[in-house]
C-alpha cells in the first residue's frame, strides 16, 4: 500500500519529465530552447544543489559557485591546458564537484546559521579572486574560451537540441537522486540538522560530519552544474562565479522555494525568463529582477512553490467554505413548505 | 631614529616576542592543547614574517602603515553601523554597500552643483538615513525572521545597485576633498608625506568610534540599545517603544555607511561595483570581530585593514586570497570571530 502510493508519487512527476523531455524540443522555437530552457535547466540544476542544502540541511551556503566553478574550471582546464580526452576531462570535473564540496563542508563544519552564510560566503568570493588572480592555472581575467563540446558520431553536443537531451537528462537524474537521498535515513540526519543542531548531536550525530556529508551530496549537484555551463557556454572565466552570481543563485532558489529541490528549476525558470523578456521593455531588469525578488521573499515563506502548496493545502478549505455558503440556500430552498 | 636603530629595535623586539611565543606554543603542544598551539604556531609565522618583510623596507612600511589605517578606518565606518544592527536588530544588512555607494552619489551630486564639500557630507549622511527608515519599514512585517530579513536586504541590494548605475553611470567618479584638507603633510621622522585627507578619514573614523562609545554607554538611548541586545523582549517588557529604538538604529547605521560613502568617495572613487566590494571588506571585518561586538568590529578593522594594506604592497597577486585567508584562519579557530559570543544567530 505504502509502496504503491510512494510510487505513484514519484511516477507522475517522471512521466510528466519524460514527456517534456519529448514535447520540449519538438515545440519551443530555437531561441526559446536555448536561451531559455537548457540555460534554466543548468542554472537549475546549480541550484539544485542550494536548494538541497538549504531545504533539506538547513545550511544557506553561498560557496555554491565555488563548486560549480571548480568542476567548470576543471572541466576547461583539463580539455584545453593539457588536451585530456574530452570524457575523461568530464569523469574528472565531474567527480571534482563532491571533493569540492566536501571541502567547503570541511571549513564551515563548525559554524551554522548565519556565520556559516558568511563563511560560506568568503569561500565563494575566495574562489572568484583565485581564478582571477592566479594567472599559471586559470588563465586570469578572461579565463578560458572556445571550449567544444563532444561530439560522437553524428550526434554533436555542441547543437541545441543533443546538448538539450543531455542537460534534460542529468537534471531529472539529480532530482531523482536528490529526492533519494532526502528519503533515506541521512536525509532524515540532515533534517535533524536543519531543525534541531543540539538534540541531533544528542542522538548521536555528529552534527559537524552530518553538515560535510550534506555539502558532498550538494557538491555532486553543483560539480554537474558546472560542467553543463560550460558546455553550454563554451567558456568559463571568474565572471561566471563573481558575487552576482552568488547572489543570483540564491534569488534563484528563494524565488523558486528551497522546501522542495524542484524549487530550484521554477525559480530558474522565473528568473531566466524575467531576464530575457523584461529587457524588452526597460534597461532596468536588474532593479526589476532585485523587486521581484523583495516582493517573492515578502509575500511567501517559500518561494512561488510555497504559493502553490499554500494554495492547494488550502483549496479543500475554500471548497469547504463555498459549500457551506451553498447549503443554507439550498436548504433554504427546500425549507419548510410554505402554509 | 635612524633607519637602522630602528631596525635593530624592530628585530630584537620581534625576536622576544618570537621566542615568548614559541615557549607558550611548546607548552600548550606538549599539554595537548593542539588548537592552541596551533594558533600561537601561526601567529608567531606570522609576526616573524610582517617583521622580516618590513625590516628590509621600512619607510614603505610606515606607509604600508598608513594605508591600513585609512582602509581600517573606512571599514570601521562601515563596520560599527553593520554590527550595531546586527547586534540589536538580528538583521545582517546585505544593502550596507548600496547605502555606502548611494551615500556617496547623492555628495557627488550635492558637490557638483554647490561645489562645497562639507553640504555635500552632509546631504550624503542625511540621505543615507532616510534609507535606513526606508529599509525598516521594509523589514517590519519580517521581524525575528532572519533569513527572510537577509534576502530582503539582498533583493534592496540588487535594486540600489541597479539605480545608481542608471542615475550616476558606469564611469568611475570622485568627490573633491574640502580645500582644508587638499594636499599632503609631512610625516613625522621620514621624508615621505601623507595626504592630509586620509589622515583626516582616521580621524574621522576614531571620531565616530568615540561618539558611539559615548553614545551606547553613557546615553539612556545607549543603555536600551545594549539591554536591547542581550534581550529585547524584556526591554519592550519595560515600557520602552523598541520599535523607536529599532528604527534609530536602522538610521544610524546607514548614516555611518553615508558617511564611509562620502570619505570613501573622496579619496577613493565611486563606481559599479564597489558596493560589493567595500560590503564583503565589512563583512570580514564585522565576522572576525564578531557579529554585534563594537569592539571587535574596531580590532578586526584594524586588523584586515592592515594585512590589506600589507598584502597589496608585498604580495600584489595573491592580496585578496590573503584578505580571505585571514578571514577563513580566524573563523577557522574561533567561529564567533576575535570578540564576538555565540549569540542566537540561528535563521
Amino acid at each position: 500500500m505504502r509502496a504503491s502510493e510512494r510510487w505513484r508519487r514519484v511516477a507522475w512527476p517522471l512521466a510528466a519529465a519524460c514527456i517534456g523531455i519529448v514535447v520540449v524540443p519538438i515545440t519551443a522555437s530555437d531561441f526559446v530552447l536555448l536561451q531559455i530552457v537548457i540555460k534554466s535547466l543548468w542554472l537549475g540544476i546549480a541550484g539544485a544543489s542550494l536548494a538541497f542544502l538549504i531545504g533539506q540541511a538547513g545550511l544557506i551556503s553561498l560557496g555554491q559557485t565555488a563548486i560549480f566553478g571548480t568542476a567548470g574550471y576543471m572541466m576547461a582546464i583539463l580539455t584545453l591546458s593539457y588536451g585530456l580526452n574530452i570524457w575523461l576531462a568530464a569523469a574528472c570535473a565531474v567527480a571534482s564537484g563532491p571533493v569540492a564540496g566536501l571541502l567547503v563542508g570541511l571549513l564551515s563544519s563548525r559554524s551554522s546559521g548565519l556565520y556559516l552564510m558568511m563563511l560560506t560566503l568568503a569561500v565563494g568570493v575566495f574562489a572568484f579572486f583565485f581564478g582571477q588572480q592566479y594567472q599559471p592555472i586559470t588563465r586570469g581575467h578572461t579565463g578560458f574560451n572556445g571550449f567544444e563540446s563532444p561530439v560522437i558520431g553524428d550526434v554533436d553536443f555542441n547543437e541545441r537540441r543533443p546538448l538539450f537531451y543531455v542537460t534534460a537528462v542529468a537534471a531529472v537524474l539529480i532530482v531523482v537522486a536528490l529526492r533519494y537521498v532526502a528519503g533515506s535515513p541521512a536525509g532524515l540526519a540532515f533534517r535533524g540538522l536543519r531543525d534541531n543542531r543540539e538534540r541531533l548531536a544528542a542522538l548521536g550525530y555528529n552534527p559537524a560530519a552530518v553538515t560535510v556529508a550534506a555539502f558532498a551530496v550538494s557538491g555532486v549537484a553543483a560539480g554537474i552544474g558546472g560542467v553543463l555551463s560550460v558546455w553550454y557556454n563554451g567558456a568559463i572565466s571568474p565572471g561566471s562565479i563573481d558575487i552576482t552570481r552568488i547572489i543570483e543563485l540564491l534569488v534563484v532558489v528563494t524565488i523558486g522555494g528551497a522546501i522542495r529541490i524542484e524549487g530550484a528549476f521554477l525559480g530558474a525558470l522565473a528568473v531566466t525568463l524575467l531576464r530575457n523578456f523584461a529587457s524588452d521593455f526597460t534597461n532596468r531588469v536588474e532593479t526589476l529582477v532585485g523587486a521581484a525578488f523583495i516582493i517573492v521573499v515578502l509575500f511567501s515563506r517559500h518561494g512561488i512553490l510555497g504559493l502553490w502548496l499554500e494554495a492547494r493545502s488550502r483549496a479543500p478549505q475554500v471548497f469547504e467554505s463555498l459549500r457551506g455558503q451553498l447549503r443554507p440556500r439550498s436548504r433554504a430552498a427546500a425549507g419548510p413548505p410554505a402554509r | 631614529m635612524a633607519p637602522d636603530r630602528r631596525t635593530e629595535a624592530a628585530a630584537g623586539g620581534a625576536q622576544v616576542a618570537l621566542r615568548h611565543l614559541a615557549g607558550r606554543a611548546a607548552a600548550a603542544a606538549v599539554g595537548r592543547n593542539q588548537r592552541r598551539a596551533a594558533q600561537l604556531a601561526i601567529s608567531g609565522l606570522l609576526i616573524y614574517y610582517v617583521t622580516a618583510k618590513s625590516i628590509q623596507i621600512s619607510d614603505r612600511s610606515l606607509l604600508v602603515l598608513l594605508n591600513g589605517l585609512t582602509a581600517a578606518a573606512l571599514y570601521f565606518l562601515m563596520a560599527s553601523g553593520f554590527t550595531l544592527l546586527f547586534g540589536l536588530v538580528r538583521v545582517t544588512n546585505l544593502a550596507h554597500g548600496g547605502v555606502y555607494l548611494l551615500g556617496g552619489y547623492v555628495a557627488l551630486s550635492v558637490q557638483r552643483a554647490t561645489g562645497n564639500w562639507l553640504a555635500a557630507a552632509g546631504l550624503g549622511f542625511l540621505f543615507s538615513g532616510g534609507i535606513g527608515i526606508l529599509l525598516y519599514v521594509l523589514l517590519r512585517r519580517l521581524r525575528g525572521e532572519g533569513l527572510r530579513e537577509t534576502m530582503v536586504t539582498l533583493g534592496a541590494a540588487i535594486v540600489m545597485a541597479d539605480q545608481a548605475l542608471a542615475h550616476w553611470g558606469g564611469v568611475p567618479s570622485d568627490l573633491d576633498p574640502p580645500a582644508f584638507l587638499q594636499g599632503s603633510l609631512p610625516l613625522p621622522a621620514s621624508p615621505l608625506l601623507y595626504p592630509k585627507f586620509r589622515i583626516a578619514v582616521i580621524g574621522l573614523a576614531i571620531l565616530a568610534g568615540l561618539a558611539l562609545w559615548l553614545l551606547l554607554y553613557r546615553t539612556r538611548l545607549g543603555m536600551v540599545i545594549r539591554a536591547g541586545v542581550d534581550d529585547r523582549d524584556m526591554v519592550s517588557m519595560a515600557g520602552i517603544r523598541v520599535e523607536l529604538v529599532f528604527c534609530a538604529v536602522f538610521v544610524l547605521a546607514g548614516g555611518l555607511a553615508g558617511m564611509a560613502g562620502v570619505a570613501g568617495g573622496t579619496y577613493l572613487s565611486l563606481a559599479q561595483g564597489e558596493d560589493n566590494r567595500v560590503l564583503l571588506a565589512s563583512l570580514i571585518v564585522v565576522i572576525a570581530g564578531g557579529l554585534g561586538s563594537l569592539r571587535g568590529a574596531g580590532a578586526a578593522a584594524v586588523l584586515v585593514g592592515l594585512v590589506e594594506a600589507f598584502a597589496q604592497t608585498h604580495h600584489a597577486i595573491l592580496s585578496v586570497l590573503i584578505t580571505f585567508g585571514t578571514l577563513i584562519a580566524v573563523l577557522a579557530l574561533r567561529p564567533h570571530g576575535l570578540f564576538g559570543r555565540p549569540v542566537d544567530a540561528r535563521l
